[in-house]
């Protein structure tokens, strides 16, 4: 009597089953996906038309017939490698913005070599930005670029176009890009200028490890390493979904280290200072004026952004001077607004329609 | 007759409301704890022991190749500065060449020839983001 209580109900026991054998199934693909040590990254095709260092300016090969007048030229983040935007055909930014028919080019600013230890601000948005502006407009034979930035590469963008009001810019879209840096939450927190010594760090290691910015981006997600796996096996059916999160955790765990004065400067002036935001930045004694610029602006963010919150990007559309201006915000983290299953049908498109009829 | 039937609970469902709540729960109880400014004073502290130890290290380390009479890290870098300097000057040399190339009467009509008309337009409303 008790054991036919006890038996599952046919329904339980389908689903169980239809689990288990998803499982079984998923797990010989996705041990395909985890035992990929060299996955397929970075590889919609392109050309390097400029180099300075490590830094690289690539520009995508077109795949459609015609492409829109304006080129555009996407500035990435100097935390983390680029292909973030280029993870794998079918789930690629890049690849979507060249089969819509932009001509686009990427800053790749490389990973930091001993060398680049002495890379400052300025290097960046004085003078390798405007140098690969100035590329892009002798490759593409126009006048005029769109600028598109991601993270980091959204404010060192900013801070061009702030030093640059000739800048021959016509639109402009930031991804995630932080501005407010007393609203990065635990990162001001833990950088606080009464026991967090930059100089030391600088001066003894050169350029930050990647090891011990990969630390704190796991420290603000403390239970992350347990609980993706979790969310993987929730979702084991979905082919797509655990494709995209294995190489988006490939890309997260690719960390680079920081090129070392340049992440003093950081800590100094945009974390102790908030100078972005107050609008006291300098770089080279040329003031960083973001009212200054008054070209058509989009900024997208992330609904759940544990590494550029919401209150530290906000600010980015408030301190600009430009009068038709977006704020877009979506579903999703910092890495799965740009990549992955969920950009490709929210970011994706809306970039797309904002940016085509600006193209022209 | 198919009202009356009870579902059969969805414990995949639960499983995963579970999982979420408990994530964010520690997630907040972690987060709360290292937003403290005892926990930013001791990660400072934490810091500092480590990078005087990778200090005394470099230099011990340093000392003991000379002796040795093997390169150190810092001979092994400026190679690599030596080497950079070369790579900056291919770049250009390259670069030159290009737009060299590229600006040839013949060279630059085949490449001007090659790239596709500026001329795309954006479709009507329902194109948008329509190729994935």
């Amino acid at each position: 009597m008790t054991t036919a209580s006890a038996s599952p109900s046919p329904d339980v026991a389908r689903q169980v089953q239809a689990t288990v054998d998803a499982i079984v199934r998923r797990g010989l693909v996705g041990l395909e996906y985890i035992s990929l040590e060299d996955p397929q990254v970075g590889s919609t095709p392109k050309d390097t038309i400029h180099t300075d260092g490590s830094m690289k300016l690539y520009h995508y090969r077109a795949q459609t017939d015609e492409v829109y007048r304006i080129p555009l030229l996407v500035v990435t983040s100097l935390v983390s490698k680029p292909y973030i935007l280029d993870l794998t055909p079918g789930q690629s930014m890049m690849e979507f913005l060249v089969q819509q028919g932009y001509d686009v080019y990427l800053i790749d600013w490389g990973v930091p070599r001993n060398e680049d230890s002495s890379l400052r601000l300025e290097d960046y948005a004085l003078s390798r930005i405007p140098e690969c502006v100035e590329r892009v407009l002798e490759d593409s034979g126009e006048t005029e670029i769109n600028l598109l930035g991601y993270c980091v590469g959204g404010s060192l963008a900013l801070m061009y176009m702030g030093t640059h009001p000739e800048a021959p810019v016509r639109n402009m879209a930031c991804l995630t890009t932080p501005v407010n840096f007393k609203g990065m939450g635990l990162f001001s927190q833990w950088t606080d200028e009464r026991y967090f010594d930059v100089d030391r760090i600088v001066d003894t290691l050169g350029n930050v490890p990647g090891e011990i910015l990969l630390s704190a981006f796991d420290m603000l997600r403390p239970t992350g390493r347990l609980t993706s796996p979790i969310q993987v096996l929730d979702r084991i059916r979905d082919d797509k979904y655990v494709k995209s999160f294995m190489m988006v955790d490939r890309w997260a765990a690719d960390q680079i280290p920081f090129p070392g004065e340049a992440f003093r400067q950081m800590v100094k002036e945009l974390y102790w200072k908030n100078a972005m935001l107050e609008g006291t930045l300098e770089l080279d004694g040329r003031p960083v004026d973001l009212s200054g610029i008054d070209v058509p602006m989009i900024h997208a963010m992330a609904e759940h952004d544990h590494i550029v919150p919401y209150e530290a990007a906000k600010p980015a559309l408030e301190r600009v001077g430009s009068e038709d201006t977006e704020e877009v915000v979506l579903r999703g983290g910092h890495a799965s607004l740009v990549a992955g299953g969920n950009a490709m049908y929210r970011l994706w498109p809306k970039l797309d329609q904002w940016l085509s009829v600006r193209s022209i | 007759m198919s009202t009356n039937e009870t579902s059969a609970p969805d414990f995949s469902e639960a499983w995963r409301q579970w999982a979420t709540q408990s994530e964010r729960q520690w997630n907040e109880f972690f987060n709360q704890m290292m937003g403290t400014e005892e926990f930013s004073q001791s990660l400072g502290r934490n810091l500092d022991v480590f990078l005087h130890f990778q200090k005394t290290m470099n230099e011990a380390m340093g000392s003991f190749f000379t002796a040795m009479n093997v390169p150190t890290r810092t001979d092994v870098l400026a190679l690599g500065d030596r080497m950079l300097a070369i790579e900056n000057r291919l770049a250009a040399l390259e670069a030159q060449l290009s737009a060299a190339l590229a600006n040839a009467p013949a060279g630059g009509a085949a490449s001007k020839a090659a790239r596709p008309k500026r001329t795309k337009r954006p479709a009507g409303g329902s194109e948008g983001g329509s190729s994935n």
